[in-house]
């Protein structure tokens, strides 16, 4: 009686264990994840008050700006169909142009007493405010599947990724910190060494495409158009519509066009490191970087390229010294392939990429 | 709550603006204020060697703790 009991009980054991075993694990998993929710539903708040109190102070509306950023912050943009990809990247470009306009006219109504420079930057920082409330949304949708259905690889899935989330989410939190106070990000590095590269030796300025400048230099006898978004206000402006007028209009006197950006380093790379390159050094969805490609292809201008390596939080944080000083070298190295490249008496572009706020004219 | 304290421990080190005097030359630096920027000319501000109030900001960033060699 009792053996058969004990065999009873061994034999039970032996089949309800394994499954035993992954509901702990499970619920181990989903208290874990709820943890690291309840810290993005903390940093989602945090960034929505300070998105809040930063329209509040500078743009001093009349009425209180929260309803119409919390519509903001579920704003969403459909990209186009690729189903038949034939002339996507100006659908793409078309739907981008409307959402930017669209965003930047609504925060310039509920801050208007803003300048326009300000208007910018804050409409950054409510693209940071959205931008975290969808990450927020997606891990919560992740979580609440996986408890419902307890199925262990849905939450595995998002379990795996969340270190990596919790750094954006970090990164973010930081990134809403310096929007709100106008400080210049690691993003603005390009854009850096263009306005060094420029200052004090413009001879002419001119704006080529929405928020974006051209400014005509002289470097030993070849003329230099330096092409970047305006700043101080947050702003990547429209470089590849730029580079592209600019091409149009100078046609076959143009022997070089540089760009420079900051790029994505792999673990264990120190930031600021500098690497260099051919072919167009631009993020984003791509639409600047294909009609650069285009349009010096149809012109047959050489592309060259300065990459400033950092991690993806030191981009959208406040910028970093290693970062800074890298600029200068990447300013010196510009000024010697300028010199090597491009003969007297010849033009060339250098387009300094990236978020402009906190960086000057 | 938990946010708060840990905030403080992580709370960002607030970046330095590097101004030059126009007048002699001279690079001081100070912690960042709200509208500064790059290339910014600042005349509320007296030059600490000569005294003079026109300066530019030349930089902004977020100085690191230097590693030992
Ligand atoms: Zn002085």
């Amino acid at each position: 009686m009792i053996i058969a009991l004990v065999w009873l009980f061994m034999i039970m054991i032996f089949f309800i264990y394994p499954t035993f075993g992954q509901r702990m694990q499970l619920s181990y998993m989903l208290r874990d994840l709820e943890k690291k929710l309840n810290r993005l539903k903390l940093i989602r708040d945090d960034i929505r008050q300070r998105t809040i109190d930063t329209i509040k102070n500078i743009g001093k509306p009349e009425q209180d700006p929260t309803p119409e950023i919390d519509r903001l912050n579920e704003f969403f943009l459909i990209p186009p169909e690729s189903m038949d990809p034939y002339g996507i990247v100006y659908k793409l470009e078309h739907i981008l142009e409307t959402h930017e306009s669209v965003f930047e006219e609504d925060v310039r109504k509920i801050a208007p007493h803003a300048e326009e420079h300000q208007v910018k930057t804050l409409t950054n920082l409510v693209e940071i405010s959205r931008g975290i409330n969808t990450l927020y949304r997606i891990v919560r949708h992740f979580y609440l599947l996986g408890k419902k259905t307890s199925n262990i690889y849905l939450v595995l899935q998002i379990q795996m990724i969340m270190p990596q989330l919790m750094e954006i989410a970090e990164a973010y939190r930081q990134a809403s910190i310096a929007f709100s106070e106008g400080q210049p990000i690691g993003d603005g590095v390009g854009v850096l060494v263009a306005a060094k590269l420029v200052n004090g030796n413009e001879k002419r300025r001119y704006e080529i495409a929405k928020d974006t400048i051209v400014q005509e230099i002289e470097i030993e006898s070849r003329r230099v158009l330096v092409v970047r978004a305006m700043g101080p206000g947050g702003n990547v402006g429209r470089p590849g519509e730029g580079v592209k007028r600019l091409v149009e209009q100078e046609k076959d006197n143009l022997k070089l066009i540089v760009t420079i950006d900051a790029g994505l380093k792999l673990e264990g790379e120190e930031s600021g490191k500098i690497v260099e390159g051919i072919g167009v050094a631009i993020g984003g969805p791509g639409i600047d970087k294909y009609k650069i490609e285009e349009i010096a292809k149809q012109h047959g201008i050489p592309l060259y390229a300065f990459v400033i390596f950092e991690s993806i939080g030191e981009a959208i944080t406040p910028m970093k010294e290693s970062i800074a000083k890298a600029a200068d070298s990447v300013l010196q190295k510009v000024r010697k392939l300028l010199l090597e490249k491009v003969e007297e008496g010849g033009t060339a572009i250098v387009a300094g990429i990236g978020n402009t706020v906190g960086i000057g004219v | 709550m938990a946010l708060r304290k840990r905030e403080n421990a992580l709370k960002p080190t607030p970046p330095l603006t590097f101004l030059k005097c126009s007048e002699c030359g001279t690079d001081n630096s100070r912690p960042f204020k709200q509208n500064d920027y790059v290339f910014k000319v600042i005349e509320d501000e007296k030059c600490p060697k000569c005294g003079s109030t026109r300066m530019v900001v030349v930089n902004i960033y977020v100085p690191e703790k230097k590693q030992e060699a």
